[in-house]
């Protein structure tokens, strides 16, 4: 039946015309009202009928996440459970076969034309010679790409020992050399490395050129509240190999020097997750972990302070360095189901049954908690599966035993050394080889891991070329998430952590990232049609985009030396040296303006400070020539009605005059922990504690209240 | 543990480790209400009516999905309770037993949890009597457990 006329049935309702209940003048009451029951009955079936003559193909009552592109003809597009119902559909609607093209004609045509070609060439068993080029020079050229090969082999590489290309890229006492990578796409990567998930990230994902690399931003689905769901009851990856890595000589003087290590982690029984301090400044946030008995040290950093902390190292100790950015990658993952998902796909060379327990709990580990281990290549076995648990341990006796940590001191020394990472290479199977033949023989079984609890996730540190064989296979778990930068952020957000860079606007590098972020902005905005830029009129000689630190710097600082300024004067001023007075709000804006240098001027709030101390007492002077760094401090609120975004501008009781603006929102948004609106800013250190504060978003004249938490 | 040992006080910044640590599954994620100290007693009442409605093929409009499947084995909705939070919990149990007509069973036991100390956080060392290195004490807390029988029809 088609189904127009499928449709037109169903939607036709059976009625009882000639009512038989009344006869001779006379209504039967029974009869009657069975007939209307008949009629009701019917009318309900016919709705129901329609709805389903009427229903949409299967696969698109599946969620977002289940949508596939292809779908609609390839029922492998669809899950297994509801394959056949697709099939039945398929056959259903009517599909009349397209008539071949011109292309698709010439396409067969020449396929035959070159398969005879390729037939005759075997026969004779040579390749047919250009003519044109001369024999000569064709010789020249081989020997000149066969020197290249050579003079390229002798530059600190080590020897090739698989078919996949891995290879261990590390710069012994000074930077490694880019990678490469494959050779179709190597003009890409000359600037912004591709980590080795790149092409499984780029159909998935928006990727971001930061800091030398290519980096997942956010998956392409929209992931908010799934995101916020998963870290409470599942896992979520992460892969975070952007972030660099170098291992050092273990020296604890040079330790005491860049970290504040506790006893524990000198000892090697725990990862430190913390500050990092070059000259006893404190930089940025690091992970490291010290290994006595191996002689190393890792450092992991994030990329933005990367260079000048090996630079400094390596001028100040001169201890020895591996620059490991290119041979160490790492996953992280975020969950109370992490460790059950690791347990699913690693098969561990020695047996080691405290791990295997681990897949039963919910993950209550403290941070710095360290495991390092051997484990087989993942892709042997088809499917993740539960492990199973020879010998059952209480989970109190599991935090105790690894608070000293689960280290085979093998795999550090393995992962820790460039030979050793190469050797894990050794016989590396590519993936469709591995699917053919699921046996192989000659592989190697033995990739070193380093597993440690950062303040946010477990972070998983392998081989820089396992690092896509462990991510495609942790893929196959059913219920896994996935997350890019921007998600790492939201999860810091909603748990009220600090995300690096963002929220500590007082380092260089974030001061760098925010001045990039201005000038992004503003160029995505001066395209936009003159009547949605309408920002500048609202923002009172602020910029328009991203947190105008320099701004509230002078405006403090100037409002200091020449008292409270007006709001107008009709005419400028000037002194004897022709220097024009500030005297109004405009004159200051016109003084910013012409002064601007975009450098860091601003520092976090030091209470031992002496000029932090008569800063918030406010008894200090003011030189306008050469002005001091602001003291600011962080305050964390939330906010109970209206909305919030980033870069929102703060200010004492009202935002109607600019000389009540105090500090700026690092991070706002909706906290779905919470439930509300929430953000964390920072102020002007000489407002005192328990002050009203308001927020104005940017662009925007409304004001709201916000409460401090 | 005997009542008499009386436990030491140990100086460190105190980690207390959870004491639910199995993995549960995205039923008993819905059956299962834990009561916290800093859980409100009406509106713990209110989440675990809630919960007991969606089973309730009178109330609740979505019926299929609480009457098949998984769903359809579970008997009761489990609430527990631990240390300060029992007179909570037994609170609730009265309410639900003598105002909204459930049966409610009341089970005792005793959980171990486990107590973490930590060297303080301090740049400056520890200060004077606090401990240098991780100490952890296992103690044993009691709990309740209710079981609130559900009403299908």
């Amino acid at each position: 039946m088609d189904k127009r006329k499928k449709i037109f049935n169903t939607r036709t309702i059976r009625t009882e015309l000639a009512d038989p209940a009344y006869k001779d003048g006379l209504l039967s009451v029974p009869e009657f009202l069975g007939a209307r029951s008949f009629e009701i009955r019917s009318f309900e079936i016919s709705q129901l009928k329609t709805r389903a003559s009427a229903a949409n193909r299967v696969f698109q009552s599946l969620p977002r996440i289940l949508r596939r592109r292809t779908a609609s003809h390839n029922v492998k597009r669809v899950p297994k459970r509801l394959r056949n119902r697709a099939i039945r559909e398929m056959q259903d609607t009517n599909i009349t076969k397209k008539k071949p093209t011109s292309k698709q004609i010439y396409q067969l045509r020449m396929s035959k034309k070159l398969l005879k070609l390729a037939s005759r060439v075997k026969l004779l068993k040579s390749v047919p010679i250009d003519s044109q080029t001369h024999m000569k020079s064709r010789i020249k050229q081989l020997n000149e790409q066969l020197a290249d090969l050579r003079s390229s082999k002798s530059h600190n590489k080590p020897v090739l020992n698989n078919i996949m290309g891995s290879y261990d890229n590390t710069g012994v006492n000074e930077l490694a050399v880019r990678p490469k990578g494959n050779l179709k796409y190597s003009k890409r990567q000359r600037e912004h490395v591709w980590l080795t998930t790149h092409v499984w990230h780029a159909k998935r994902f928006h990727l971001v050129k930061r800091w030398g690399y290519q980096i997942p931003l956010s998956p392409t689905q929209k992931c908010f509240k799934s995101t916020n769901r998963a870290a409470k009851s599942n896992t979520i990856i992460f892969d975070t190999s952007y972030f660099d890595s170098l291992i050092m000589d273990y020296d604890e003087t040079v330790i005491s020097n860049l970290i504040k290590p506790s006893i524990s982690v000198l000892k090697g029984h725990k990862s430190y997750n913390g500050w990092l301090y070059i000259d006893s400044k404190p930089v940025g946030i690091c992970l490291m972990y010290c290994s006595p008995a191996a002689g190393k040290t890792l450092l992991r950093i994030h990329p933005s302070i990367y260079e000048e902390l090996f630079n400094h190292i390596r001028e100040t100790y001169g201890v020895n360095l591996q620059d490991c950015r290119y041979s160490l990658g790492s996953i992280e993952l975020v969950g109370p189901t992490s460790l059950r998902s690791l347990n699913k796909i690693f098969h561990i060379t020695k047996e080691i049954p405290e791990f295997k327990n681990l897949c039963n709990y919910n993950d209550d580990f403290q941070p710095g908690t360290t495991m390092s281990f051997n484990i087989k290549d993942p892709r042997l076995w088809s499917k993740p599966v539960n492990p199973p648990v020879s010998q059952e341990m209480s989970y109190n006796d599991l935090i105790i035993k690894l608070s000293s940590g689960l280290i085979d001191q093998e795999s550090i020394l393995q992962l820790f050394d460039p030979e050793g990472r190469n050797h894990s290479y050794l016989n590396q199977h590519t993936t469709k080889e591995l699917n053919k033949h699921p046996d192989p023989a000659g592989i190697n079984e033995s990739i070193p891991i380093l597993l440690t609890k950062t303040s946010s996730s477990w972070c998983l540190i392998v081989p820089w070329f396992w690092v896509l064989p462990i991510w495609l296979k942790l893929n196959q778990i059913s219920h896994i998430h996935l997350g890019g930068m921007n998600q790492l952020k939201q999860l810091d957000f909603e748990n009220g952590r600090l995300s690096y860079l963002e929220d500590y606007p007082y380092l260089p590098e974030s001061w760098i990232d925010n001045e990039l972020q201005i000038k992004l902005s503003q160029q995505k905005y001066n395209k936009l049609p003159l009547s949605k830029r309408q920002r500048e009129k609202f923002e009172k000689g602020l910029l328009s985009f991203g947190n105008d630190w320099e701004f509230l710097t002078k405006l403090i600082f100037i409002t200091k030396k020449v008292g409270k300024l007006e709001d107008k004067f009709e005419f400028g001023q000037f002194d004897e040296n022709m220097v024009k007075q500030i005297r109004s709000v405009d004159d200051l804006v016109d003084h910013v303006d012409s002064s601007r240098n975009f450098k860091l001027c601003i520092e976090l709030f030091d209470p031992n400070n002496s000029f932090h101390q008569s800063f918030t007492r406010g008894d200090y002077k003011v030189d306008l020539s050469k002005l001091p760094k602001l003291p600011i401090r962080i305050v964390r609120f939330e906010l109970p009605n209206g909305t919030l975004n980033d870069h929102a501008r703060i200010y004492v009781e009202n935002a109607s005059h600019i000389q009540n603006l105090v500090g700026f929102v690092t991070t706002g948004g909706y906290n779905l922990n919470r439930g509300k609106m929430a953000g964390i800013g920072y102020i002007s250190a000489h407002i005192p504690e328990g002050t009203n504060l308001v927020i104005r978003n940017i662009g925007t004249s409304k004001e709201h209240k916000i409460k401090l938490i | 543990m005997a009542g008499s040992d009386k436990i030491k006080r140990i100086n460190g910044k105190h980690i207390k480790h959870r004491a639910n640590i199995h993995i549960s599954s995205v039923v008993e994620r819905e059956t299962t209400f834990l009561v916290k100290s800093s859980t409100p007693f009406v509106s713990a009442l209110k989440r675990i009516h809630k919960m007991l409605d969606k089973f309730n093929k009178t109330i609740t409009t979505n019926t299929r999905k609480y009457q098949g499947g998984d769903y359809k084995n579970v008997k009761f909705i489990t609430v527990k309770g631990m240390g300060k939070t029992i007179e909570t919990t037994l609170g609730i149990a009265n309410k639900l037993q003598n105002e909204a007509n459930y049966r409610v069973d009341v089970l005792t036991g005793s959980v171990e949890v486990l107590d973490e100390f930590a060297p303080p956080d301090s740049s400056d060392g520890p200060p004077k009597g606090a401990i240098q290195e991780t100490v952890f004490q296992k103690r044993m807390v009691s709990y309740v457990e209710l079981h609130v029988w559900l009403k299908r029809e």
